[in-house]
């Protein structure tokens, strides 16, 4: 379908598609397999200037619009998602130095982001804060000109990787939610170690790891914002950064359609209306979760003020398609669809994440109705202050 | 749904062996991708390899329903286990027993009973091999990816057409004394990662035409009948897949706390927990009134069909629910559920193409 790309944002998609298919297409097995970091792939999006989307004009990006990150990610998980995932990693960190942290800040650690030379994450998940994210458990407490840090961080993707991370933790455990604060840690900082890699089902590529703070000295200027605003900042950077994973798993589903397509194809089964009736709903559910992913991307990158559900929208549904898609994918492929070779499989297995990931699909939900109840109330409201 | 006496001891044997034996191997079987030799062994003895065999050959005879409490118990904690006595029984004891001449019987069924065997199957496609007539033998070359049970070292039939008469199947039992073949292990798949399925190549195989099961090409009918029963035995496991991966579900649920309670608490899990078990439950009545009916001697080809497309499609949607109520813990090595749903993708597809099942339902409807 048409979706009305900006000759900009086709010159982007392009350009990131040509580079999927030159760079990772060749590479995603192995990556697969070793579950290994693809460090030379992320330098080279980096030269090819794919980390400047994530990042403002003034700090060396080229707009740190929503709509590109969204164009980017669906291509590169179009061929891999554990390489998407590392990638989208980059603006899921760098989204609250970008919305949140002081001049200098920004200044300091945005350029590098840019560049690729410095990579990011983002440290908010705990063993016992997952979807409960205000039940974290790492402190930070002021000494002097410095907080320090004690706990541990788990699921950490780019974790070990990263050179810039961006720690949420709480400055004052009486005030819960709202005594959380965000702090920008960055690697080598005493104290600051990693743990255990995780050994997943699916984006194998993508590093998760837990990073462990002892007494880990981080200066009191790496403070971002004011203390207690954490959660705040963490709700505001997931609505700008669900869209990316809406894309992650459109870009999967893609993949995933275009395979079946292939196989199809050389099957010689398009006639069989089985089959037609399965491509059709494929290719319907697709379109339906791009039209999604890139309106939501639209909306709020015209500034627009309630993106909460908008955002939640559009990581919901297309993860879910992704897993329809793939589940039936595996279906028509028959036994072949089991097999390695045929990348279905790795597809499937990648898919499952996007709904679990950056909130769980339960927790979107949660935070649609959530904004429907407030609607509600607001309408309320109003009819209320008309006297009727 | 009542199990009769005979049917409900089986199940305890099974339970226990399961719990006591199974469940401490499983996640290193899974890991190494080992083949479970011993484990084997030991079910050899209760009977196990000689599931579908006649007491006079040495086997224990279970009927339909049994066999279908022996898969579905080993498939709560172990479905390749489970699906490596469904090969072995189902896909090559039964084509043997149902259509081998006296001196295969003879020769197989008393070793394959005790366990010393361990059968293989494969339905292989034109596309992958070139089976031509010379004379009183066949030459075979090409490749086959999924042989399975490879790893038990045969024998194993492979049911596929020949060059002459592409339209029809013809089944081939290799034997030891066959050669020109190489079997190796096929990492490359998703799961059933320690039931040993394994690549077979050919390179000029010569296989005489008395290893023909039946007369050439005449494979397709034994097939349709194969499956019908194979049909009964994978609904089976599917559901212990379904049914262990519902129980771990439930058991981390009630154990993670998230905003200060048992997630097991929450509507939106309940409504899975809800999905799961209905599912389970439609379709246990299913697999066994399939099981019930043939054991009755009634035409059960329609059920076990519907039977395995229902458990077809309510596995997948329910392991994939069970990964996502242990939430990013499911998504990890260390939990059981990521393993459930890559094995139930692999019993969900093995001897089902799916418009084949799908059209076969509907003509026996219409």
């Amino acid at each position: 379908m048409e979706y009305f790309l900006t000759e900009e944002e086709e010159a982007l998609k392009q350009k990131v598609k040509k580079f999927a298919e030159k760079k990772i297409l060749s590479m995603r097995d192995e990556l697969d397999r070793t579950a290994e970091f693809p460090e030379e792939i992320i330098k080279e999006m980096g030269k090819e200037g794919l980390f400047k989307i994530f990042i403002p004009k003034e700090y060396g990006g080229t707009g740190a619009r929503i709509i590109d990150m969204c164009i980017a990610c669906e291509e590169v998980s179009r061929v891999c998602a554990g390489v998407a995932t590392a990638y989208a990693v980059g603006a899921l960190g760098s989204g609250p130095i970008i919305y949140f942290a002081s001049e200098e800040q920004k200044k300091k650690y945005l350029p590098q982001i840019a560049t690729g030379e410095k990579l990011c994450a983002f440290g908010l998940t705990e063993a016992q804060a997952g979807s409960d994210v205000a039940n974290i458990q790492t402190t930070a407490r002021k000494e002097g000109d410095y907080y320090i840090l004690n706990g541990i961080k788990q699921f950490i993707s780019n974790g070990r990787i990263a050179d810039i991370y961006v720690i949420l933790a709480s400055t004052d455990k009486t005030r819960g939610a709202r005594g959380i604060s965000a702090l920008i840690v960055e690697k080598g900082m005493p104290g600051f170690s990693f743990g255990r890699e995780e050994n997943k089902l699916g984006i194998r590529a993508s590093t998760t790891t837990e990073l462990i703070f002892e007494e880990c000295k981080v200066p009191k200027e790496n403070l971002m914002g004011k203390e207690g605003a954490g959660f705040i900042y963490v709700m505001r950077n997931f609505d700008r950064a669900r869209p990316g994973v809406g894309a992650i798993a459109l870009g999967i589903a893609q993949g995933v359609y275009e395979t079946v397509l292939d196989f199809i194809n050389r099957q010689n089964i398009l006639n069989d209306q089985y089959i037609q009736r399965m491509m059709a709903d494929m290719a319907t559910d697709i379109e339906a979760a791009r039209a999604i992913t890139y309106a939501a991307a639209r909306m709020i990158d015209s500034g627009a003020r309630h993106i909460s559900k908008a955002a939640s929208y559009s990581k919901l549904y297309p993860s879910d398609i992704a897993m329809k898609v793939a589940l039936e994918a595996i279906e028509i492929l028959g036994p072949y669809g089991l097999l390695r070779e045929y990348n279905v499989e790795k597809m499937l297995r990648d898919a499952k994440i996007t709904q679990i990931y950056e909130g769980t699909n339960e927790i979107q939900r949660g935070v649609i109705a959530l904004e429907i109840i407030r609607e509600i109330g607001a309408k309320r409201a109003e009819r209320g202050n008309d006297g009727t | 749904m009542e199990l009769n006496r005979e049917a409900t001891l089986l199940q305890n044997e099974i339970r226990k062996f399961a719990r006591d034996v199974i469940s401490q191997k499983v996640d290193e079987l899974d890991k190494n991708e080992r083949f479970p030799r011993d484990e084997l062994k030991s079910l050899a003895t209760m009977g196990m390899l000689g599931a579908v065999i006649p007491e006079n050959y040495g086997g224990v005879a279970l009927d339909t329903t049994g066999l279908v409490v022996v898969f579905e118990e080993i498939s709560k904690t172990c479905a390749s286990i489970a699906l490596i006595l469904s090969v072995h029984n189902g896909l090559f004891v039964y084509p043997i027993l149902k259509f081998g001449n006296d001196e295969m019987k003879k020769k197989y069924l008393p070793i394959a009973s005790t366990g010393e065997i361990i059968g293989g199957f494969a339905e292989v496609s034109t596309n992958e091999l070139q089976i031509k007539l010379e004379g009183e033998n066949y030459l075979i070359n090409g490749r086959n990816p999924i042989l399975l049970n490879g790893d038990g070292g045969g024998p194993f039939i492979i049911i596929t057409p020949v060059l002459e008469n592409k339209n029809k199947l013809t089944p081939f039992l290799f034997d030891k004394n066959i050669s020109g073949y190489e079997v190796k292990k096929n990492s490359n798949i998703i799961g059933m990662k320690s039931a040993g399925i394994c690549e077979v190549v050919f390179n000029n195989c010569i296989i005489p035409k008395t290893n023909i099961i039946g007369e050439p090409n005449r494979g397709t009918k034994i097939l349709e009948e194969i499956k019908s029963f194979v049909h009964i035995c994978f609904a089976a496991i599917g559901l212990g897949i379904a049914e262990g991966s519902l129980e771990n579900a439930i058991k981390y649920a009630k154990t993670r706390v998230q905003f200060g309670a048992p997630i097991i608490n929450f509507g939106m899990i309940r409504e899975k927990i809800l999905e799961m078990a209905t599912k389970i439950e439609a379709a246990r009545l299913l697999i066994y009134d399939t099981a019930f009916t043939r054991d009755a001697g009634k035409d059960y080809t329609k059920l076990s069909a519907i039977a395995r497309y229902f458990i077809n499609q309510a596995v997948a949607e329910i392991t994939t629910s069970a990964i996502q109520i242990y939430g990013g813990y499911g998504y990890m090595k260390d939990y059981p559920v990521e393993r459930y749903f890559r094995d139930a993708q692999v019993i969900r597809t093995l001897l089902n193409s799916s418009p084949q099942l799908k059209e076969l339902i509907v003509q026996r409807t219409i």
